[in-house]
């Protein structure tokens, strides 16, 4: 398995129907890193993730997978490669984890050929690492929202790529299962190189779990780079809107956001922040 | 790949799939060889293996080769076409609703096959090429005219049933003005019938079978993939539209070749997937259950229509007598739990 994918845009506009949401973005994904795209609601972060993986048509420019339009390439071979956790997948009735494990898989059957061991231990692993594997034969139906994201990501995994996109999956999580969800990606990472990239909410766990931060706002990219270099009082002033102090994450020795609204802060934050 | 520290697990259990489709592959073969056996009288299995392989003097040889075989085998193949292509639209439209027989693709292809018959005299392949032109049209049609509602919402289901009741009424229409008809043949494009079955009428079927059922094998895994939404598809390398046109054509196709030979047997497309999905729960090999269903409901409806009830009725007034209640059922669970299978 290559570890130096690379995925890039180049000139890149995209959008929904006669809405261009993206203008002229070009940006590389470093490989093996996980990269955490961030902004605020409809600022086109998820129209991004959604472009780079091939979901949308660009409207002006490319998504380049190592030289290569996605948009032109076999729709199976480039699922070998970088595989995408959608925001809200369809949970189809009565599907068992296990089955929709193996739905993973699928990139790597061909027409006729049957199911393999290979395929077998693709799946297995995916449960284990996600801690699903005593999940295997229940319904997807029954299980909980924090259980039933591991297993949708479990099913990411069994696609063995070496890109993994995702698009918001923490959402809907408590907490304790958003830091597991993104420790689990950072193992991923970590023991397989996979080159994560996923859209996140939370600016904290962004800068936390990220080596890579993109910042988009209307309708570009505002920042991009180490963590500590993105995330700034100013831009989260230009990208959200919002007053904040940045101070360092006292456990990850990471920038840290602390917001500042019109109540609730000491009187001196607000003046200053109205300043 | 660097190893991960993961223990392989014992490979997965699949639980009872092929299980439960060898038994329906025995019910359906039971319910053929039972037709084949009994009717007004029965004969032994001796019997009826002496009358098909044609040996001289064999007892019920006419009743055996010449009636009741011709119209098992038409009522097998219909039923498998008819199951294949309904759980095909459901489970592509992730509506029960939305199967052919509701929608009007059925309908159209009735339609057309008795205007081909009627109005322009023609018969056997080239009723069935209408047949199938016809229903493609009024899917195109139907999915143009509820593009904007995406998918397969209610609004692709009402508009279908409005289709399919227009179309309806074109047949009504062309039985009275045909100069000849008996009631037998009318009940057949009204409700679908296996009366008067003659093998080259299977023909068409069977090789509808071959052709639509084979492209839709091809795309059975394709179709799976598709239930998880159009995104997760696309990201596990199946194209959401190629997939769904080519399962609309197997899936139009199968039914419309099996409507232009049986009439629209009512209600045995939109029975066989959700009665399939209950014998197997999840999904695998759903399409090959929902065709042995659909040829089960064909076979034994048309023998308790000709032999059980007090009157000879075609299979169809008998699906439709099982189908309507199920429909009812169906419209309010589906308000509930928004339209699974």
């Amino acid at each position: 398995m290559t570890l130096d994918h690379r995925l890039e845009a180049r000139n890149l506009s995209a959008g929904y129907e006669n809405r261009v949401i993206l203008h002229d973005v070009s940006l590389a994904i470093p490989a093996g890193k996980i990269t955490a795209i961030v902004g605020g609601n409809a600022s086109g972060k998820s129209t991004l993730l959604r472009t780079l993986a091939r979901i949308l048509r660009p409207k002006a420019g490319a998504v380049l997978l190592d030289g290569a339009s996605v948009h032109h390439m076999p729709s199976r071979q480039l699922a070998q490669v970088m595989g995408l956790l959608p925001q809200s997948p369809i949970v189809p009735e009565g599907i068992t984890v296990a089955d929709l494990v193996g739905r993973g898989r699928h990139p790597h059957q061909g027409l006729f050929s049957r199911w393999s061991r290979e395929d077998d231990r693709a799946v297995s692993r995916a449960l284990k690492a996600t801690g699903t594997e005593g999940l295997a034969d229940r319904d997807l139906d029954t299980l909980s929202g924090g259980q039933r994201q591991r297993v949708w990501i479990a099913m990411a995994l069994a696609q063995e790529t070496d890109l993994l996109l995702l698009d918001e999956p923490t959402t809907f999580l408590d907490v304790a299962h958003q830091i597991e969800v993104l420790d689990l990606l950072v193992d991923l990472n970590a023991a397989q190189g996979t080159t994560v990239v996923m859209v996140l909410h939370d600016l904290n766990l962004a800068a936390r779990y990220a080596d890579h931060l993109i910042a988009v706002g209307s309708g570009g990219i505002r920042a991009e780079g180490r963590p500590e270099q993105v995330l700034t009082e100013e831009l989260v002033r230009t990208v959200f809107g919002l007053s904040c102090r940045i101070v360092m994450d006292p456990v990850s020795q990471t920038p840290a956001m602390i917001p500042i609204g019109r109540h609730k802060a000491a009187q001196k934050q607000i003046a200053r922040a109205a300043s | 790949m660097i190893a991960l520290p993961f223990a392989t697990l014992p490979p997965l259990r699949r639980p009872g799939v092929r299980l439960v489709l060898s038994l329906l592959a025995a019910l359906t073969f039971g319910a053929f060889a039972l037709t084949l056996s009994c009717g007004r009288g029965c004969l032994s299995p001796e019997q009826v293996l002496l009358a098909l392989t044609g040996a001289p003097g064999a007892e019920g040889a006419f009743v055996v080769a010449e009636l009741r075989l011709p119209r098992s085998v038409l009522g097998l193949l219909a039923g498998v076409s008819f199951g294949l292509g309904g759980v095909a639209f459901q489970t592509m439209l992730r509506n029960p609703l939305a199967s052919p027989d509701i929608i009007g693709i059925s309908a159209s292809a009735g339609a057309a096959a008795v205007f081909a018959i009627v109005i322009l005299s023609l018969d056997g392949w080239l009723v069935s090429l209408v047949a199938v032109a016809a229903g493609l049209g009024v899917a195109v049609l139907i999915w143009a005219l509820s593009a904007r509602g995406g998918g397969a919402g209610a609004r692709l289901i009402l508009i279908g049933i409005g289709v399919s009741a227009m179309l309806d009424s074109v047949t009504a229409y062309l039985l009275l003005e045909a100069p000849a008809w008996d009631r037998a043949e009318a009940m057949r494009w009204l409700t679908g019938s296996l009366n008067g079955a003659q093998l080259t009428q299977a023909l068409p079927v069977a090789g509808s079978l071959l052709l639509f059922g084979g492209l839709l094998a091809c795309t059975a895994r394709n179709l799976e993939v598709l239930r998880l939404g159009d995104d997760t598809a696309e990201a596990l390398g199946v194209n959401p539209d190629r997939t769904r046109l080519r399962v609309t054509l197997a899936a139009v196709g199968l039914v419309a070749i099996a409507t232009a030979a049986t009439g629209p047997i009512a209600f045995v497309a939109f029975l066989s997937g959700p009665i399939a999905a209950r014998l197997l729960p999840g999904s695998k090999g759903l399409l090959w259950a929902a065709g042995l269903v659909g040829a089960v409901l064909v076979i034994v409806g048309d023998f308790i229509g000709q032999f059980l009830l007090p009157a000879r009725l075609p299979v169809g007034v008998v699906t439709g007598a099982v189908g309507a209640p199920f429909l009812l059922y169906l419209i309010i669970r589906v308000n509930k739990n928004g339209g699974a299978l």
